[in-house]
């Protein structure tokens, strides 16, 4: 299940899952395909919001957020 | 409300949706705030933290994202909801559905998001993300 999804920008969207991941999906060749995938949380990760230029914060069922650097 | 640079409670509000008491989100949008439940949303004055829009019981279905844009004379509200249609509903005195538009793809949602262009990304329960928009109008 996709918890939450998050347009980065136009060509970037961010998504948490029950899977425990953070995933970034680009547009290139006119459709969304996956560029990173990160693990990290213990648990399901319920909400993802970008947090100023290059970061984001997720939150999980862990009862932890945690601040990723989004690759360039 | 807390004052994030201070670590200080600014405002504490209760009971805004009497009936429901889980507010799934809650946003700042255009200086507004934003926040619903699954069938309930209001548009609260920043200042004052009274309600401005009471959109309580309008959609036919559950509310998974809101956004809110000013159109001139007041607001326009675009929500997608759980079965992935598009409402948008004119924000006045007491709103009113301006159109509605079902996406092709027929899923249960979690989540959605919808970016400046109006294209909305929606996460299903089946693990994938569709990404559609508003088919234009000729």
């Amino acid at each position: 299940m996709i918890f939450d999804v998050k347009f980065l920008s136009d060509e970037l969207v961010a998504s948490v899952s029950d899977d425990r991941s953070l995933r970034l999906w680009r547009l290139g060749d006119a459709a969304y395909q996956q560029v990173a995938c990160f693990y990290g949380h213990r648990s399901r990760v319920w909400k993802v919001r970008q947090l100023g230029e290059g970061a984001l914060v997720t939150v999980s069922e862990d009862t932890t957020c945690k601040v990723w650097e989004i690759p360039g | 409300m807390y004052d994030v640079s201070r670590e200080r409670l600014i405002a504490f509000k209760q009971a805004i949706f009497p009936t429901c008491f889980k507010i799934t989100n809650i946003t700042i949008q255009g200086g507004l705030i934003v926040l619903h439940t699954e069938k309930s949303l209001k548009v609260l004055a920043p200042d004052t933290y009274q309600t401005l829009y009471d959109f309580s019981g309008q959609s036919i279905d559950k509310i998974v994202h809101a956004s809110l844009s000013s159109d001139g004379e007041g607001h326009q509200l675009s929500i997608i909801t759980a079965h992935n249609f598009l409402e948008v509903w004119q924000l006045r005195a007491s709103p009113s559905l301006v159109r509605r538009i079902f996406c092709e793809e027929e899923c249960i949602l979690y989540c959605a998001d919808m970016n400046s262009t109006g294209l909305i990304a929606s996460g299903t329960v089946f693990q994938s993300i569709l990404i559609w928009r508003e088919p234009a109008v000729i």
